[in-house]
């Protein structure tokens, strides 16, 4: 009973996990096998930024920095050092925890703009090491010729990515069991709890600063995974991964799916992802339009799309229910 | 031995003198009540003793014979010092029963919880003590009605198994019945030998349980003694009873 209601929830998710397991061999078209790539990766960042954000509501623009942690991570790593890739990636995971914990240390107890200031200030002084160090990160111009990932005989970009495309719903999956694992847990509770009342928290024995550094360490972990992945994936590791453009991507696929959901911004993932790409001949008009429709999503529905998805569950539930309700009461005269 | 002392303890907001100087020593099962007009600094006193949100300016408190004064907060309340607040407060997003069940799991801290109950059986004991109807538990906690937010409120603080609770008016804004329904419930959680500190406005309750009553006055000690005689003191007619006041207490 300590989880929260899951009507349905194992239905959905196997209907979803059976979408992502035919998709690629309907949409057989290299750029759209890329671009559901890209989704899948963006749906992980998004949906741990989540966790954050939305249950922990903590301002953490240092999130993108994260996953920029992982990309160079991974670059570093697997080009410079010459560690196997499969092990860089989980490495570059680590290492977005790590910076997780040194970013959590000034805002163990600082509240709502200082948060902001502060991982503001973080993902600028990384961007800033990241450009300085260019004998390492190759500054301005980023790295390239990252390593691909490969099993023995099978390189991952063979039958149009088919590789990769597997490779990144395993890893949207283990990340999204692992939030929604997390958010039902006791911990994941006292999170949202320290959201909605931190001082009746904290006198229920709830530790602010240490749910705070789970929080934001928890976060980092699949999103520098994620990182790494992107990094093997792409094969250019650039400052551009701590650009505006993807951070008001991923801003606003959280916004539009909804906070507090997991599943919200993992379904805006793919929306965003094919809308935005749909535009692309209309130039500039692309953003304003995308504005636009997040503007219009957030003022119909306040929760995102994943209110709106619920509602119809909700609505789903009552004309069943209804049905059943019926069924007994003619049984019953 | 005392289990709560409170020594000397003051509480400045710039130059305002919320608390001041108070001290009092409250023993193990006890019930110790405190009265006072609004704004004479009990509820502030609950929140320098439990350090949430602020710590005292000056002064001690010990607790279990272990001084609490400038420790973090939420080691106060695993040490076994429960409180709840004017306000009913719940975590609105999160249901009844989710409510209760933080209490229970952070709430001992390091300390074991008692027996080899499960954490649903504890939740399911804690609402029974406080009388929460279980059908209410998987309710989103916003969806209460207030009596059952005080019950609520109280149910996630006796889950941490706490020597002593501090209660900030827990009859405020109900009902008769469910007045003489929360004196049942204080009395039922002191039965389990939990010392109770009772902030209340509602005369027949905080009469009908204190064993000591303190009177606070601009966040001095007006009186401490034995109910009957404080009711009695010209002094605290004068500053909170008033003289019908005084009549009802004498009534209750
Ligand atoms: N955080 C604060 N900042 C400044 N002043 C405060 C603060 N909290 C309380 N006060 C002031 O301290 C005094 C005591 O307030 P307190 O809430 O403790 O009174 P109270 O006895 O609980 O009153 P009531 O019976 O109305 O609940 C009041 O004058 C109040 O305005
Ligand atoms: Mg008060």
């Amino acid at each position: 009973m300590i989880k929260t209601e899951r009507s349905f929830e194992g239905v959905y998710l196997a209907l979803a996990i059976g979408a992502l397991l035919i998709a690629p061999f309907i949409l057989t078209e290299s750029y759209t096998r890329h671009l559901l790539i890209l989704a899948l990766i963006y749906a992980v960042v998004a949906s741990n930024w989540d966790l954050s954000l939305g249950y922990g509501g903590l301002f953490n623009f240092a999130h993108l920095a994260f996953f920029s942690i992982g990309v160079y991570g991974y670059g570093i790593m697997a080009k410079s050092i010459g560690i196997s890739p499969w092990l860089a990636i989980p490495l570059a995971g680590l290492l977005s925890v790590a910076a997780a914990m040194i970013v959590a240390v000034p805002i163990l107890r600082l509240g709502g703009i200082y948060i902001i200031l502060v991982t503001f200030a973080f993902s600028q002084l990384v961007l800033q090491i990241v450009v300085s160090q260019s004998d390492i990160t190759g500054g301005n111009m980023g790295m390239v010729g990252l390593p691909p990932l490969k099993l023995p005989g099978y390189n991952f970009v063979r039958d149009g990515k088919l590789g990769y495309y597997f490779g990144a719903v395993i890893l949207l999956l283990s990340s999204t069991f692992f939030l929604r694992w997390l958010v039902n847990s006791p911990t994941g509770l006292s999170i949202v709890a320290l959201r909605d009342n931190a001082d009746y928290a904290v006198s229920r024995g709830i530790s602010l600063a240490k749910q705070r550094v789970i929080t934001l360490t928890a976060s980092a972990l699949f999103t520098g995974i994620a990182g790494g992945y992107y990094g093997a994936y792409i094969r250019v590791a650039s400052p551009d991964a701590f650009g505006m453009g993807l951070l008001s991507l991923l801003l606003s696929i959280l916004l539009v799916g909804g906070t507090s959901t997991i599943y919200g911004p993992i379904l805006a993932a793919f929306l965003l992802t094919f809308i935005s790409e749909a535009m692309v001949d209309l130039g500039p008009w692309r953003h304003m339009i995308v504005a636009v429709m997040i503007v219009a999503v957030l003022i119909f529905y306040p929760g995102g799309i994943w209110q709106a998805a619920t509602g119809f569950n909700e609505f789903l539930k009552r004309r069943l229910g209804g049905r059943v309700a019926r069924k007994t009461s003619a049984q019953s005269t | 031995m005392a289990l709560l002392k409170i020594e000397n303890l003051s509480k400045n907001f710039g130059a305002l003198k919320a608390v001041s100087g108070v001290s009092f020593e409250v023993r193990k099962g006890q019930i110790f009540g405190i009265a006072g007009p609004n704004g004479s600094g009990k509820s502030t006193l609950f929140n320098i003793i439990t350090g949430v949100p602020f710590s005292a300016t000056s002064g001690a408190v010990w607790f279990n014979g272990q001084s609490i004064s400038g420790i973090a907060a939420q080691k106060i309340c695993h040490l076994g010092l429960a409180r709840t607040y004017q306000r009913e407060t719940a975590f609105d997003s999160l249901t009844a029963y989710q409510n209760i069940a933080l209490g229970a799991v952070f709430g001992p801290g390091e300390r074991e919880a008692t027996g080899a109950a499960t954490l649903e059986e504890r939740v399911c004991r804690a609402a029974e003590l406080v009388e929460l109807d279980r059908a209410r538990l998987a309710r989103k906690a916003s969806e209460l009605s207030i009596f059952e937010r005080k019950q609520l409120m109280l149910a996630s603080a006796l889950v941490m198994e706490p020597k002593a609770m501090l209660l900030d008016e827990p009859a405020s804004s109900l009902t008769k019945p469910e007045i003489a329904e929360t004196i049942r419930i204080i009395r039922n959680i002191n039965a389990r030998g939990i010392a109770i500190v009772l902030i209340e406005h509602v005369l027949p309750v905080l009469l009908s349980l204190s064993q000591r009553l303190l009177v606070l006055n601009h966040g001095e000690m007006l009186r401490l003694g034995a109910p009957d005689d404080v009711v009695r003191d010209e002094q605290v007619i004068a500053a909170y009873l008033g003289k019908r006041g005084a009549r009802d207490a004498e009534a209750a």
